[in-house]
């Protein structure tokens, strides 16, 4: 991956377009096909929440460790490397963390 | 190509200045309303802001005098909710961010090594629109008329129902007034940070502040738009009594708290930032040394501003949406500490490394760590939903973003303030004065809000304007206002300290903190120029590394020595690496920001005292003299000998390339646009999934083909546009007008067939939120059509005097990009409101 200033913005950006339809899907699956409140965090739906984030947060983490194996020449590319392996980083935690209370958490009550 | 910034010979610096005040100089006397000079614009943002400031200060201290004891009858019920809801709209559109904004409009072209922001004309205009917007605002007070539905407006209480009279229209139109000055200073900063910086100096080597402004003048850039759009279709429910957030007509008022609050909490970050910035730049000053863990902290940054805007639903806890929807959040909530960790982390380390030197700029900074650990540590608490729902709308959260704000926003800013007040004017304030504001400040504000949280966890709720006695709760409330008046006092004697300074402050020396940053080479007071010549930069510490830089700036030996051609210009660069493009041509002094701004509040007026021909009248002549404020800009005809005399070698005045800082800011104008339409097309999403019995019919009122057809007339002006754009960097112009006059004609007839859709369909807004939500969608389209048809006009208008050609190619690809948004938003809403309810729809 060649250093370039648009990692600065890629990884997040992409995180916000995952947390928007995480939290919008969950709304419109809940309105149309809700899963029985008896099964608890044991649904289809959560599922799909979990295996979203888990490909989502391994993308992230692919694109940190392509980022952080960078060949940079000279400071600037060494800093946007190096700033990318960070913020691609902190994409995959974020996705991680907040999809994780569906591990527990009934889906639509 | 020669090296643009290479060493020129020295010249006497008194001659240079003489030149150069010549050009940039600015008038004096009723001529000084048309300056543009981005040092006196921003100089206005910071005192109005100020003003504003006091006013809402005193605003809050009527609040704590009503609460002192219970029972109290200094205020009734319908004041109270006027001063409080003035008091917290007034802080935080009125002073937060524009005396922020103020403060970057100032310091970013100085320290970025520019004469000028990208704008000048621009950032008048944006304060003009501030000013009025703030006046209009405020005279609600006077007239006994201000809101009282809280600050952030919530329906159904702010809808005509429980809110009649004009309170409600002075906050939706005011504000959406006041917001225009925001996003305009907003686009203006992040042009002037990517475009207009000295020569070398990469991404990787901005001022930790221009860092901080850059992300935050992008989230302001994304997340104003809901607001503007949530206030537009509120104060059409409210006018025109269209049905976005009424549940009996199928709305939801929920859609507002979305919409206010997808604003709002990045709102918090957009104050925060800057301040943050502030901190980075100071620390390192008086520590001594270098941040620590720079990039750490602008990836912090960048994390800060994404991340904040995944946590509004935080706000809205109490309103029932599903517990795994609010544990995202809550989880979101809590990841955004770390970023800011990480920054505290960095000051910690850069304080315990460095060798401080205690001054009153870092009194300010202690007590801004003090505070906004304590504000964030209860942000915290505030992320875990059942500690949420227990303190929800009680006096805690009130002292909890009073810890955020004032520990996060205001301490900063007054330390950036007292740091930079010499080269605001050159002189030096009062230590002993200083230090007692900051005590009494320090002491009072903790007084006051630390007793709050108190006060809160005893149950007391926000917003009631008095209260029994026995509830316990008469002790804090008596605390927090007999120190809420200590901190006036503090206040009033920082005041005091800044108006005396003008007068009885000693002069100060040549960088008084032995800063590094650029700022202080422009002179203490700047002259209006910044730089005599622009220096190549290739540090972070550019006064640390090259302590004669002052010097050789101001005897012309580096980029762009001379004036006396007559233009305003400034090295435009690369946005990441700092390498010189083009020499940016600037405006000069003008009075169309003046007029504009004043046209657009009589608009504001007209539209509040429902003068609704009227209203159309100044519409029309505030398009007037904004097209032909457009006229002035770029190139000008017969120029091109002139233009380039004095020019380095090998570069050309931006509008004679296709690369000028216009297309920037046309294209973030656009990013704004398309959140702005996003939120619209969530709306239309939300009611469609939210509102019982919300489902569109299969078939659409819009049919299922008018809007293919206008998107295709889009696109064809869109062609006509790109093959003008193509052949001007073929190097030809022939037949450019013919392509934009027809560019145009398609544009016509596109808003023809929108505006036939607006009439023929069986549209009822009145009585159908979804109507509501097409009909505004079909205005949205129809505005950016005709738009872009007149704009197109224009261009072939030019065209025909010269001054858009094969010399000069550069503006038909600004407008090329308003094509663009029009065809994609048009095909879009085919997509979302023709097609899909086609496939999903309900079928009777």
């Amino acid at each position: 991956m060649k250093p370039h200033a648009w990692h600065l913005v890629i990884g997040l950006t992409l995180w916000l377009a995952w947390f928007c339809a995480t939290y919008g899907g969950l709304a419109v699956a809940c309105a149309v096909v809700p899963p029985l409140p008896a099964q608890g965090a044991w649904t289809w739906l959560n599922a799909s929440v979990l295996l979203l984030a888990a490909v989502v947060t391994a993308a992230f983490g692919v694109a940190a460790w392509a980022s952080a194996r960078a060949q940079a020449a000279g400071e600037r590319q060494r800093f946007m490397a190096r700033a990318g392996t960070a913020l691609y980083a902190t994409a995959a935690l974020s996705t991680a963390v907040v999809a994780l209370p569906a591990v527990l958490l009934a889906p639509c009550i | 190509m020669t090296e643009p910034t290479a060493t020129a010979p020295p010249r006497d610096a008194a001659e240079l200045h003489a030149e150069f005040e010549a050009v940039w100089g600015n008038p004096k006397g009723w001529r000084a309303l048309s300056v543009v000079n981005h040092t006196s614009i921003a100089n206005r943002f910071m005192v109005t802001g100020a003003v504003f400031f006091v006013i809402a200060g005193l605003l809050g201290m009527l609040i704590r005098a009503q609460l002192a004891q219970p029972g109290q009858g200094f205020m009734g019920a319908e004041a109270y909710n006027q001063v409080f809801t003035m008091h917290g709209t007034m802080m935080m559109f009125l002073f937060a961010v524009p005396i922020q904004q103020g403060l970057a409009a100032y310091l970013l072209p100085k320290m970025l090594g520019a004469r000028d922001l990208a704008f000048p004309r621009l950032g008048a205009f944006g304060y003009w629109c501030y000013l009025f917007g703030g006046l209009i605002f405020t005279s609600s007070l006077l007239l006994g008329l201000a809101p009282n539905a809280g600050w952030f407006m919530y329906t159904p209480l702010s809808s005509n129902t429980y809110s009649p009279g004009m309170g409600a229209d002075f906050w939706l139109l005011g504000i959406t007034f006041i917001e225009i000055a925001t996003m305009a200073a907003a686009i203006d900063i992040v042009v002037s940070i990517l475009r207009t910086r000295a020569a070398g100096m990469g991404l990787h080597q901005l001022p930790i502040f221009a860092w901080a402004m850059l992300i935050t003048s992008m989230m302001v850039i994304v997340g104003f738009p809901p607001l503007i759009l949530g206030s537009m279709l509120l104060e059409l429910e409210r006018s025109a009594g269209w049905a976005f957030f009424d549940p009996t007509r199928g709305g939801d008022p929920i859609l507002w708290q979305h919409l206010f609050w997808l604003f709002g909490h990045p709102e918090v970050y957009i104050i925060f930032l800057p301040a943050a910035g502030v901190v980075s730049t100071l620390v390192a000053v008086y520590a001594r040394r270098p941040l620590v863990g720079y990039r750490w902290v602008v990836v912090s940054m960048i994390g800060t501003g994404f991340i904040s805007f995944g946590l509004w639903v935080h706000h809205m806890f109490a309103v029932g949406i599903p517990a795994l929807s609010q544990a995202f959040f809550s989880m979101a909530s809590m990841l955004v500490a770390i970023p800011t960790g990480i920054q505290l982390f960095a000051w910690i380390a850069t304080l315990w490394t460095g060798r401080p030197v205690w001054s009153v700029p870092m009194l300010w900074i202690a007590g801004f760590l003090v505070i906004f650990v304590a504000g964030g540590l209860t942000g915290v608490m505030l992320a875990f939903v059942p500690f949420n729902w227990q303190v929800h709308d009680t006096h805690f959260v009130v002292a909890h973003f009073h810890y955020v704000l004032i520990g996060g926003m205001l301490f900063p800013l007054i330390a950036g303030i007292y740091h930079w007040l010499p080269h605001f004017s050159g002189r030096l304030p009062s230590e002993r004065l200083s230090k007692v504001g900051f005590w009494l400040t320090f002491i009072g504000f903790n007084g006051t809000f630390l007793v709050m949280h108190w006060t809160g966890l005893l149950g007391m709720p926000r917003r009631v304007y008095t209260y029994d006695a026995g509830l316990g709760w008469d002790l804090p409330n008596l605390v927090s206002s007999i120190f809420s008046f200590v901190m006036a006092f503090g206040i009033a004697t920082l005041l005091l300290d800044l108006v005396l300074h003008w007068r009885h402050g000693r002069q100060a020396p040549f960088n008084p903190w032995q800063a590094d940053t650029l700022e202080w080479a422009s002179g203490t007071p700047p002259r209006a120029y910044n730089f005599a010549s622009l220096p190549r930069i290739s540090t972070r510490h550019p006064l640390w590394d090259m302590p004669d830089l002052a010097e050789t700036i101001a005897t012309g030996q580096h980029a762009l020595p001379h004036a006396a051609h007559g233009r305003r210009e400034t090295l435009g660069v690369d946005p990441v690496s700092g390498r010189v493009r083009e020499v940016i041509l600037l405006p000069g002094n003008s009075w169309w920001p003046l007029l504009a701004g004043g046209l657009l509040a009589l608009l504001c007026i007209a539209l509040l005292l429902k003068l609704y021909a009227g209203a159309v009248v100044v519409a029309l002549l505030a398009v007037g003299v904004l097209l032909r404020w457009s006229w002035e800009n770029g190139a000008r005809p017969g120029a091109g000998a002139d233009s380039t005399r004095d020019l380095p070698q090998g570069l050309k005045l931006h509008p004679h390339t296709f690369d000028g800082p216009g297309l920037w800011g046309m294209g973030l104008t656009m990013l704004a646009d398309a959140a702005l339409y996003a939120s619209l097309l969530f709306g239309w999403l939300y009611l469609w999934t939210v509102v019982p019995d919300g489902q569109p019919a299969a078939a659409s009122p819009l049919g299922t083909w008018p809007l293919a057809a206008v998107t295709g007339l889009f696109g064809a002006g869109l062609w006509l546009m790109q093959s003008a754009v193509r052949r001007l960097r073929a190097g030809g112009d022939t037949g450019l007008h013919m392509r934009l006059w027809g560019a145009a004609a398609f544009g016509v007839a596109g808003c023809g067939g929108l505006l036939w859709l607006l009439l023929t369909a069986d549209l009822q807004p009145e009585l159908r939120a979804q109507d509501s939500v097409l009909s505004f969608t079909l205005l949205f389209l129809l505005l950016h059509g005709a738009l872009a048809a007149v704009l197109s006009a224009l261009q072939a208008l030019r065209v025909h005097h010269g001054r858009v050609g094969f010399q000069a190619p550069y503006e038909p690809g600004v407008v090329a990009m308003l094509w663009q948004f029009c065809v994609l938003a048009t095909g879009l809403a085919w997509a979302l409101m023709a097609l899909l309810p086609m496939a999903f729809g309900a079928v009777p």
